[in-house]
């Protein structure tokens, strides 16, 4: 008869293997605070207003930018000019700025481009903004290498693209600016190449486009970027985890494997989660330092995702694991579990759905926002709320679950003075260990809340000493992100089949975790039963008491 | 009695030396704050910053980065404008000298007018720096990030455009040498306060870039806010700005740190050493906006009231997506002026 690791594992190695993760966590939690930069970088850039020439617009070879050979003439917005027309004016973005008498280019290691617009519209009494009025923008992305040219650039998208302006004005005072709402343009998953450029226009092709728009006096373009140091920093992570996390699944199911029955669906679940962890912990962000992947955004979304979905679907079971005493004859399976897995998969199929209609559509055009037609809204809202209400319910299910574990628990204590003295210190044990774990999995899910909630509120950076900076957002990133991976790492430790009482296998390391147990009689009825979970198999023992 | 005139005497000679000392070896903190604010012409100087006679450090400066000089006219024609406009209404019309004597210069002595226009011109340069910083201009602008680390844009990004503003204003007016007598400690303090209120006026604007989209990953940025909000919380410094007692005018010496503490309490206010004299004798023939603003501009001598025929911009609207096209009409007006 053999249970699990962490029923069978001393006191003393169970304090010492936590504590060692607890380091592990700890360092996980030091190395973003301490050697990593902020995850993202955001920089401002204003807009160069160019004068556009030609006679044809649609020409997607000419490009208005106001650095190096042929920039651009320029047009001040203030005064009035009579010879130019909406179609001659360019808002022109050159990305990144100088910096440091440098010319910067972007690194690879810098993974995405966000782009975020901003109108600065002048209050005029006459023309005042009306409130959710559209804008229409002709957006153009260039792209050009280092090496290349400086007048070079290359089409990268093109687009129409309708935006909501939500402006409101507090002192309505003449040349006193509107508030208007950031606007978001464009996400691309991969900063492959080394400069870019923006080119905007206003176009007025129907007599109502752009007309409320007001007095546009600046543009400005916020784009974010990740830190090429928190880039490698989250990388170094994964590969660090990766190589772990494959050995420590290989020993498991190596150990499973030993055992004459066949794995139960916990060491199931147990691997699936390790195999999603597995998947997100991949660092495949490797390949777009070489390739150009624009789908990473979206690959990292499906990654999350998957490893989510798994990680619930194994807490419930796990609950539903250490209920199931009254027919424990039937070997369960997930099946069984399809009520509570629904809530689960709906919610998972719902943000998916939303992702590709999001993220899957800007890998064709990076300029598309779901968010601006009214349809894409109610869409996209639909299906965040069914995820919301997928989540709700399923938390539902699990503190129910939960709670009758845990009077299960408390009414089988309850005969346990009546049995003889070493197996009632043994199954006390069981029963700890047990709590213990379920502490250990709400102790990691409030630390993530709390962590984020606590990156919420406080600014992107803490001080503890004059010389000792924290910083905050990564260390938050990487501790919780270290946290998962060691939880899992040591549920595929402590959950792992105990062999003992089995010959010892010499060529396993983990055999001396075995040593010192408590010696434990089964009862002649289970002699001739497998191994099953000794947890099940005592509750079943003391409906025989 | 022959002493008493030696008392005079005396008094006289330290006041001339006093004066003297203001305006005689002021450092570039007053110097280069006067020349932008009194050159309303558009001369252009020799060497590279092109707009004022600039000191050496300047031209250092300019000459680094030949975005600066620009940027600094900017900043020149952006804060007389704007003060100009503000105070079109106000007993001072933002005027290099009071009641139009050439003697009586603003920068004479530390009026509250000379606290004001230190903050603007402080409040424009770091204004118009950030902006040419933004727009890529000005290629010298600093990649400190929120570290002070060692680390490259690459790694770790590039910190905000005001904090460059801010550095570039202050090392243009040779903010560290301007020494540590009280009008020192008083200008100084003066400039932080402009520097600052565009600081206030920055908004912090935020974009959610997690999974899906979601807030799991937030970035903050802060927006640069438009020069004449920024002129407006100046104005209200103005009002609010504290007198303090000239305690060592005559001599150069470096004010006791007790006093530098007292003054770290009201940090947040401009303040000035000399009341402002009765500007009232030069409004006459002032244009004033209605009965109330009248009655304190003219100082209770009345204003007279005509009508007058005054062409404005009216049904303007918006014409090739960017320009604003106005009518222009003849609309006769009420118009008041000073007695």
């Amino acid at each position: 008869m053999t249970g699990t690791i962490i029923e069978n594992l001393s006191g003393r190695k169970l304090a010492i293997l936590v504590s060692f993760l607890l380091l592990c966590q700890l360092i996980c939690f030091l190395i973003g605070g301490l050697v990593a930069p902020m995850p993202a970088n955001a920089q401002n850039i204003l807009a160069t207003v160019c004068r556009d020439k030609s006679t044809v617009k649609n020409d997607t070879t000419k490009w208005y930018y106001n650095r190096g050979k042929g920039s651009c003439k320029t047009v001040d917005l203030g005064e009035t000019h009579h010879d130019l027309s909406e179609t001659d004016i360019v808002f022109a973005f050159q990305m990144p700025v100088p910096r440091e008498s440098k010319i910067l280019d972007y690194s690879r290691w810098q993974q995405n481009l966000i782009g975020v617009l901003q109108v600065d519209i002048k209050y005029h009494s006459q023309i005042e903004v009306q409130p959710r009025s559209t804008i229409t923008i002709d957006a153009r992305l260039a792209y050009r290498n280092k090496g290349d040219p400086e007048d070079e650039w290359k089409l990268y998208t093109q687009s129409i693209e309708k935006r909501h302006l939500d402006c409101d004005i507090d002192v309505k005072s003449e040349e006193y600016l509107y508030n208007c709402s950031a606007i978001p343009l464009f996400e691309l998953g991969s900063l492959f190449h080394d400069f870019y450029l923006l080119n905007v226009r206003l176009p007025v092709d129907t007599p109502t486009m752009n007309s409320h728009i007001g007095h546009i006096q600046d543009m400005w373009l916020t784009v974010i970027n990740q830190n090429g140091g928190f880039t490698k920093v989250w990388l170094s992570l994964k590969t660090v985890f990766f190589p772990c996390i494959i050995a420590i699944l290989v020993w498991f199911w190596r150990r499973i494997h030993m055992l004459q029955r066949k794995p139960v669906l916990l060491e199931k679940m147990l691997l699936s989660l390790g195999l999603a962890l597995c998947l997100l912990n991949m660092p495949i962000e490797y390949f777009t330092l070489h390739f150009d992947l624009p789908f990473m955004l979206l690959l990292g979304d499906i990654r999350q995702g998957v490893f989510y979905a798994t990680l619930f679907s194994f807490w419930l079971v796990f609950a539903g694991e250490h209920m199931l005493i009254q027919d424990a004859s039937a070997q369960s399976s997930v099946k069984q579990y399809w009520r509570h897995l629904s809530a689960v998969a709906m919610g998972c199929i719902s943000l998916f759905i939303f992702d590709m209609c999001e993220r899957g559509v800007q890998l064709r055009n990076p300029f598309y926002s779901i968010w601006v037609t009214d349809i894409g809204t109610n869409l996209a809202l639909t299906f965040i709320i069914l995820a919301g209400i997928s989540t709700g319910v399923y938390f539902l299910f699990l503190c129910y679950m939960i709670w009758q574990v845990f009077i299960n628990i408390s009414h089988k204590r309850q005969s346990l003075p009546t049995m003889c003295s070493v197996r009632r210190l043994h199954y006390e044990g069981i029963i700890y260990r047990f709590k213990f774990l379920m502490l250990a999995t709400l102790l990691c899910a409030a630390l993530t809340v709390i962590g984020f909630i606590l990156g919420q509120v406080a600014e992107g950076q803490w001080k503890w000493d004059e010389n000792i900076e924290l910083e905050y957002t990564s260390a938050f990133f990487t501790g919780v992100y270290g946290m998962w991976n060691i939880y899992i790492f040591a549920l595929l430790v402590l959950y792992a089949p105990s062999h003992k009482r089995w010959p010892v296998v010499e060529n396993t390391s983990d055999t001396q975790n075995l040593s010192e147990e408590i010696e434990f009689s089964p009862l002649p009825s289970e002699r001739g039963s497998s191994e099953i979970s000794s947890l099940t198999s005592f509750i079943r023992k003391t409906t025989i008491d | 009695m022959f002493n008493c005139i030696f008392n005079v005497l005396l008094f006289c000679a330290v006041s001339i030396i006093a004066s003297k000392i203001v305006e005689g070896s002021q450092p570039n903190l007053q110097k280069t704050v006067e020349a932008m604010f009194s050159d309303r012409s558009h001369e252009v100087h020799p060497g590279p910053c092109k707009l004022l006679r600039s000191t050496k450090r300047q031209v250092k400066m300019c000459d680094r980065d030949t975005g600066l000089s620009n940027a600094i006219s900017i900043a020149k024609e952006q804060a007389i404008a704007a003060c100009e406009e503000t105070f079109q209404y106000d007993r001072w019309n933002c005027s290099v000298v009071f009641n139009r004597k050439l003697k009586r210069n603003i920068f004479n002595k530390i009026y509250r007018e000379t606290a004001f226009v230190h903050a603007l011109i402080a409040g424009s340069i770091t204004h118009s720096v950030a902006k040419a910083c933004a727009s890529g201009d000005l290629s010298s602008c600093s990649c400190v990030g929120k570290f002070t680390k060692n680390n490259t844009w690459k790694v770790a990004g590039c910190g905000d455009d005001f904090r460059h503003g801010k550095r570039i204003t202050k090392n243009f007016l040779d903010f560290k040498h301007a020494g540590n007598d009280q009008i020192a400690e008083v200008l100084k303090q003066d400039v932080i306060v402009g520097v600052d209120s565009i600081g206030e006026q920055m908004k912090e604007v935020c974009k959610c870039h997690g999974f899906s989209g979601s807030c799991t990953t937030k970035t903050c940025w802060k927006r640069l806010g438009p020069f004449n909000s920024a002129m407006g919380l100046l104005k209200k410094h103005y009002h609010h700005a504290l007198k303090k007692k000239i305690m060592n005018y005559t001599t150069k010496r470096a004010i006791t740190p007790k006093v530098r503490n007292k003054m770290k309490i009201d940090r947040k206010n401009l303040v000035y050493l000399q009341r402002t004299p009765n500007l009232c004798v030069s409004t006459k023939g002032r244009v004033c906006k209605d009965r109330k603003n009248c009655a304190t501009l003219c100082c209770g001598r009345g204003h007279i009231t005509g009508k007058r025929n005054v062409t404005s911009r009216c049904r303007c609207r918006m014409v090739n997506c960017c320009f604003v096209q106005c009518d222009t009409c003849v609309e006769e007006v009420e118009h008041f002026t000073c007695k």
